[in-house]
């Protein structure tokens, strides 16, 4: 299948193999519609920047669906696609997410094989996924996740059922809101939006008041 | 039909309500009802996706008649779709 990463110059490239996410859903029985828009090799926020053409929000066709992996949140809101895969490395499958009102998953780094995947920058890109609700993105992470040889990058852990965890909820989980997420700059609608949310996530996690914490590293990701 | 959750359509699958090569013909209408709009897509593979449903749709068949008595003792069918 053709696989352009947005950009002319892999127009017309179809690659010689499957990815292991490819070849995952594709023995849990995915059918594949197709391949969907998004910034030119990732490198955007928007999904206006695809070196063929940028993708609409469905809800508001003058507005932007988020980026990079614009084109699969807007695929899953608009009901073209019962779910959608996309790569995040600095935001591009939750930050769509949000824009588009679909659940967004960045998996943890190592969980879900890069086997395949053309990458943005190695060391922070993970595969991950959009679904309807939270439970097709539990199903959906468990078809995909895993260790993979072929990744050297890929973690040796078990795959949890996701899905069957659901039901426990969101009691005796811990919330961190790192100090460094909050920095100058920020829109005032976004962290109105953010803190409003926080606020519902304490009422949810009980004894969650104090949650702050200090992610030091995050002075590096820039530079990776 | 295609407004519902992956593990929704699962169920209807086995119930036998929907089948696979149904619901990824609407999702292929929609695409083309809408898509010319919100522009999602870079590549359709339409002929592979009918392709692929149809095969899942020959996994998710009911049980032919000569095996039926145990697929009745257990209630169920002989389907691929575990959800995701």
């Amino acid at each position: 299948m053709r696989t352009t990463a947005g950009s002319k110059i892999l127009d017309t490239f179809v690659p010689p193999y499957d990815a292991t996410v490819v070849e995952r859903l594709r023995a849990a029985g995915a059918v594949i519609l197709g391949k969907t828009n998004l910034d030119e090799f990732a490198m955007g926020s928007s999904t206006e920047h695809s070196g063929f053409h940028p993708t609409r929000n469905p809800w508001d066709l003058t507005r932007v669906p988020g980026g990079s992996s614009g084109g699969s949140a807007a695929a899953v809101a608009a009901g073209m696609a019962a779910g959608g895969f996309g790569t995040d490395t600095g935001g591009s499958i939750r930050q769509p997410a949000a824009f588009c009102g679909v659940v967004g998953v960045k998996p943890t780094y190592g969980r879900v094989s890069r086997y395949g995947v053309v990458a943005l920058a190695s060391s922070l890109d993970q595969v991950g996924h959009f679904g309807q609700d939270v439970t097709d993105a539990a199903h959906l992470l468990g078809a995909i996740a895993g260790h993979d040889r072929r990744d050297s990058t890929s973690i040796q852990a078990p795959v949890p059922d996701y899905a069957a965890e659901l039901p426990k909820g969101v009691a005796g989980l811990t919330l961190g809101l790192p100090d460094e997420y909050f920095i100058g700059g920020m829109d005032p609608d976004v962290e109105r939006a953010v803190r409003a949310a926080i606020e519902v996530l304490k009422g949810l996690v009980p004894g969650s008041s104090r949650c702050r914490c200090r992610r030091p590293g995050m002075r590096w990701p820039r530079t990776t | 039909m295609i407004q519902q959750p992956i593990h929704a359509l699962a169920d209807a699958y086995r119930r036998g309500d929907l089948t696979p090569t149904a619901v990824a013909e609407a999702y292929l209408a929609r695409i083309d009802a809408l898509d010319g709009r919100v522009r999602a897509y870079l590549t359709i593979v339409r002929e592979q996706a009918l392709a692929a449903a149809r095969e899942s749709e020959r996994r998710c068949a009911p049980v032919p008649r000569s095996a039926r008595w145990t697929a009745r003792r257990s209630r169920s069918r002989t389907c691929c779709a575990r959800g995701a």
